[in-house]
């Protein structure tokens, strides 16, 4: 069984399945979790965890719908293939939306496009 | 697997109503102060009760006529009641066996009993407190048991004793697929550790069932002063009752709550909190 | 069900020591009081056995055992008929145990006794005990066992009346001795086999009664 590297925090306020997407994510992403490992099945890592079954099982589902996981019937749960397309798009799309909402705030602030493209370059020579 | 519908039991001094459902691979806890009816509703599950109204089905048939097949199936634990305490453990198995036969895991039983230094010769009426509450366990787990129905199974036990039960309790869990579980318990800690539902009991009637993540993740205690109160969005407010500060409100929409009252102090949901809110017994 | 055997014969053996006494006060009044004694010795031979075995039942009822009991792959009529059979077979070993002795004591001692008579005495206590026996259990299936203990007392108490009572009326009333010598002398004419036949015919009455009862006691109440 592979040795997750899972840290839950009970006490913050973010929901526990959110947090195991998280974790789990970074490291697909990082690369610790590799193609076709596979995962511990939902009761051992909720009983790793101190979480109910039940959460565990909502962050597998998620994990599965975006692509991140292949659950086999009766084997178990293993990391989905790792997409590299996929993965540039989730990146791409995840820039895209920050920038998004910078600029929205710039204008907001009443920074004009002109001086938001100056600072942009700046930015992105240093 | 259990299913529980429009069952009332007029009782001592409550009347219990309530209906739930229990799927395959679910673990339920029930949470409850002493004497709304928890003990009473095992009962009535396992048929040694008769309900004044409604049903209660177990693997699909009326527990009014389990068979001795059906019965098998289940494990059980109570906090007051057990074999007679004349009996030491070798001789517990021997009956064991002759009742579930080959179901009845000797082996594994053995093992778990040297695990959890449970000594074999002794009366049980000289084990501790402790000692029987974790004999009583490991019996209930020891043949393969479809459905567990824990009465207060952990308690008089220690925090790394409980821990260490309620982890052969999620192991035996992982051995099958379809094991389910009701259990009651007073220990908060331990039911949002390992239940997937939690079902809150006052006064003979469930006044909340959810699932346990959502419970600890959605629900949220806001603390606010008297002014705050009367200024709060109500809509998603359950409960509220008066403390020395103001006033402590129960909500299921503690993000709505943190987004747009970012000055109020809230924390996450426990099931402590949530019973105490819920329950009768303090002015609203 | 064979779960409920081994459970109540593992909590017997721990009261060897009951049975091993009694056996010696047995043998001991057979000893002292000849062959009147054999009625004596074997009601309370008789009677620690069956309290003995009545404790089966004390021991499950004791503790709000019965509830998790129940639980068990077990009916609740099998349960009860269980006890019944339990109660009825310590009887049976008892008497048979009982009469060979009292042969034996008989044959060394040379006491001017049949063995049919020896066989019908012993016989015919064991059956009255055991109805006795019976009704106590049927009783504190209900009432539980500490009731159950005061119920023993009367009825021990009633039984000891009726018992002198009818004594009393055969030695002492010319109708009662009109009626025993009658009986007697049918007795010494056609032997004992009517009196068996009756005894157990009775017997089989309160024991088949008292099982229905019980189990639809146990059927309808509430286990705690």
């Amino acid at each position: 069984m592979i040795n997750l590297n899972i840290i839950i925090q009970h006490s913050s306020m973010i929901p526990i399945y959110e947090q195991i997407i998280e974790q789990f994510k970074g490291q697909i992403v990082k690369r610790s979790l590799r193609e076709n490992d596979p995962l511990p099945s939902v009761r051992s890592l909720a009983k790793e965890l101190n979480v109910s079954a039940l959460t565990v099982k909502k962050a597998y589902d998620a994990l599965e719908e975006s692509g991140l996981i292949v659950t086999v019937h009766g084997k178990g749960s293993f990391v989905a293939p790792f997409n590299l397309e996929l993965e540039k798009e989730a990146r791409q799309k995840e820039i895209e939306s920050e920038l998004e909402s910078t600029i929205k705030k710039a204008k907001h602030y009443g920074i004009s496009n002109g001086d938001l493209q100056e600072l942009f370059n700046l930015l992105l020579e240093g | 697997m259990l299913e529980v519908k429009d069952l009332k039991k007029k009782y001592n001094n409550f009347q219990l109503d309530c209906s739930f459902r229990i799927e395959e691979d679910q673990v339920v806890g029930l949470v409850g102060r002493n004497g709304v009816g928890k003990t009473t509703l095992f009962r009535s599950i396992l048929g040694l009760l008769r309900p004044d109204e409604g049903e209660i089905n177990l693997f699909g048939r009326s527990v009014a006529h389990l068979t001795e097949a059906d019965k098998a199936r289940i494990g059980v634990t109570f906090p007051h009641s057990f074999f007679s305490e004349q009996l030491t453990i070798a001789e517990i198995k021997q009956v064991m066996i002759a009742t579930y036969s080959a179901q009845f895991n000797a082996a594994e039983f053995d093992q778990k009993c040297n695990r959890l230094q449970l000594p074999l010769d002794k009366k049980v009426k000289n084990f501790s407190t402790g000692m029987q509450t974790k004999l009583k366990l490991l019996l209930a787990m020891s043949h393969e048991a479809d459905f567990l129905l824990l009465d207060e199974p952990t308690s008089g036990l220690d925090v790394i004793v409980r821990n260490e039960i309620l982890g052969m309790l999620q192991d035996y869990l992982d051995q099958k697929n379809n094991r389910s579980v009701l259990i009651s318990s007073h220990i908060s800690s331990d039911l949002e550790q390992l239940c997937d539902f939690i079902i809150l009991i006052d006064d003979g009637k469930i006044i909340l069932q959810e699932e346990t993540d959502n419970l600890l993740n959605h629900y949220g205690i806001l603390k606010v002063s008297e002014q705050e109160y009367s200024s709060l969005e109500q809509e998603f407010i359950l409960a509220a009752k008066k403390r020395s500060y103001g006033y402590a409100c129960l909500t299921n929409e503690r993000r709505y709550y943190q987004e747009n009252y970012p000055k109020i102090a809230i924390e996450k949901g426990s099931i402590d909190e949530v019973l105490m809110l819920l329950a009768k017994g303090e002015e609203q | 069900m064979k779960g409920l055997w081994v459970k109540d014969l593992l909590v017997l053996k721990k009261q060897k020591l009951a049975v091993v006494l009694m056996f010696i006060l047995a043998i001991c009044s057979l000893a002292i009081f000849g062959r009147i004694g054999i009625m004596v010795g074997m009601s309370v031979f008789l009677m620690v056995v069956s309290m003995v075995v009545l404790t089966a039942l004390t021991v499950d009822q004791q503790n709000h055992g019965l509830m998790y009991l129940l639980t068990l792959p077990i009916k609740k009529r099998q349960y009860v008929v269980q006890k019944y059979v339990l109660l009825l077979l310590a009887t049976i070993c008892s008497t048979v145990v009982m009469t060979i002795i009292a042969g034996i004591f008989a044959a060394v001692a040379d006491w001017d006794v049949g063995f049919s008579d020896i066989f019908t005495r012993v016989y015919s206590v064991g059956v009255a005990m055991l109805s006795i026996l019976i009704l106590t259990m049927q009783y504190q299936i209900k009432h539980g066992p500490e009731k159950a203990q005061v119920a023993m007392s009367i009825i021990g108490a009633i039984v000891a009346i009726a018992i002198g009572g009818v004594v009393a009326l055969v030695k002492y009333t010319s109708f009662g001795e009109e009626i025993f010598n009658r009986l007697y002398m049918y007795y010494i004419e056609h032997g004992s086999l009517l009196i068996l036949v009756f005894f157990t015919v009775a017997g089989a009455a309160v024991v088949s009664l008292s099982c229905a009862k019980s189990i639809k006691t146990i059927e309808s109440m509430e286990i705690q």
